[in-house]
């Protein structure tokens, strides 16, 4: 796990993307916070790019490559599998079919995006210090 | 925003059980831990299918049946396999931490000596968990 890599966001809506952008402003955490706004632009960044990110963020409904089928093909990659990059879905709703789909891909984290912004931050702030807290294989390509 | 969580925590040492036990009872939440002390009794408590945790603090090191041998069983346990399991462990070693994320943890937490610590990395873990949405 790369604590100081870019912390990839997912997320098809343009306010969203804001918040979220003002709260890591906040925050000032050193990571680059680098935005997609579909699935298939991120697959392409992750497949390609030599750095290795912190986590990824994912909405779960996008245009092109949803977050669920993100996911999977993340996971079937065998590169970006033993990167270990903690893959969290983030999402306006909690359906249980979701959460239940979501887990069978071996995710780390569920989170519903809070509507407040103060909880939006409180929430950020709780993910990044557990990730940063943990610890993981370092990865040598 | 935090939720009660009901813990497995999977631990043979009942000084760890007592220290895991203090910082959660300090917490704003009422978690609930169901407690197991190797392997092999988590594997019996999780053979009652009323017994449902949204998550498993795994310690690694312990008699009967460690930690690695408990995640492999569990991750080919159609049943039980999607529950999120965290490890928590003195070890540090890289084949360790290796091979748990290999075979599919949500997170590797280190015991730290220091007791401040020892808070930190427990509070964190548990706020990041209890801020989840589970399968109910």
């Amino acid at each position: 796990m790369n604590k100081s890599g870019p912390i990839i966001i997912i997320e098809d809506d343009l306010d969203d993307q804001e918040f979220l952008s003002e709260v890591f402003s906040e925050l000032k955490y050193k990571n680059e916070i680098i935005f997609f706004g579909d699935g298939e632009a991120a697959l392409h960044y992750l497949t390609e790019t030599k750095i290795e990110p912190f986590i990824i963020f994912s909405d779960i409904n996008m245009p092109k490559l949803n977050g669920m089928e993100l996911r999977a093909k993340i996971h079937e990659n065998e590169e970006l599998r033993i990167k270990s990059i903690p893959y969290l879905f983030f999402s306006t709703v909690a359906e249980q079919a979701s959460v239940i789909d979501a887990y069978s891909k071996s995710l780390q984290g569920f989170f519903v995006k809070p509507s407040s912004y103060s909880d939006l931050r409180d929430i950020i702030k709780t993910i990044v210090e557990y990730w940063q807290k943990c610890v993981s294989p370092d990865y040598i390509k | 925003m935090h939720k009660p969580l009901n813990i497995l925590l999977v631990e043979d040492d009942a000084i760890e059980v007592i220290k895991f036990n203090r910082v959660l009872r300090k917490m704003p939440s009422r978690h609930l831990i169901i407690e197991a002390n190797n392997g092999q009794h988590a594997l019996d408590i999780l053979g009652d299918r009323d017994v449902v945790p949204d998550i498993i603090v795994l310690d690694l090191n312990m008699p009967k049946l460690n930690g690695i041998e408990f995640l492999k069983k569990i991750k080919m346990d159609e049943y039980r396999k999607n529950i999120p399991i965290i490890i928590f462990t003195t070890s540090s070693h890289y084949v360790e931490i290796n091979e748990c994320y290999r075979i599919g943890v949500a997170g590797y937490v280190l015991k730290p000596l220091k007791h401040i610590d020892y808070i930190s990395n427990t509070q964190s873990m548990i706020e990041y968990w209890s801020c989840n949405e589970f399968v109910n």
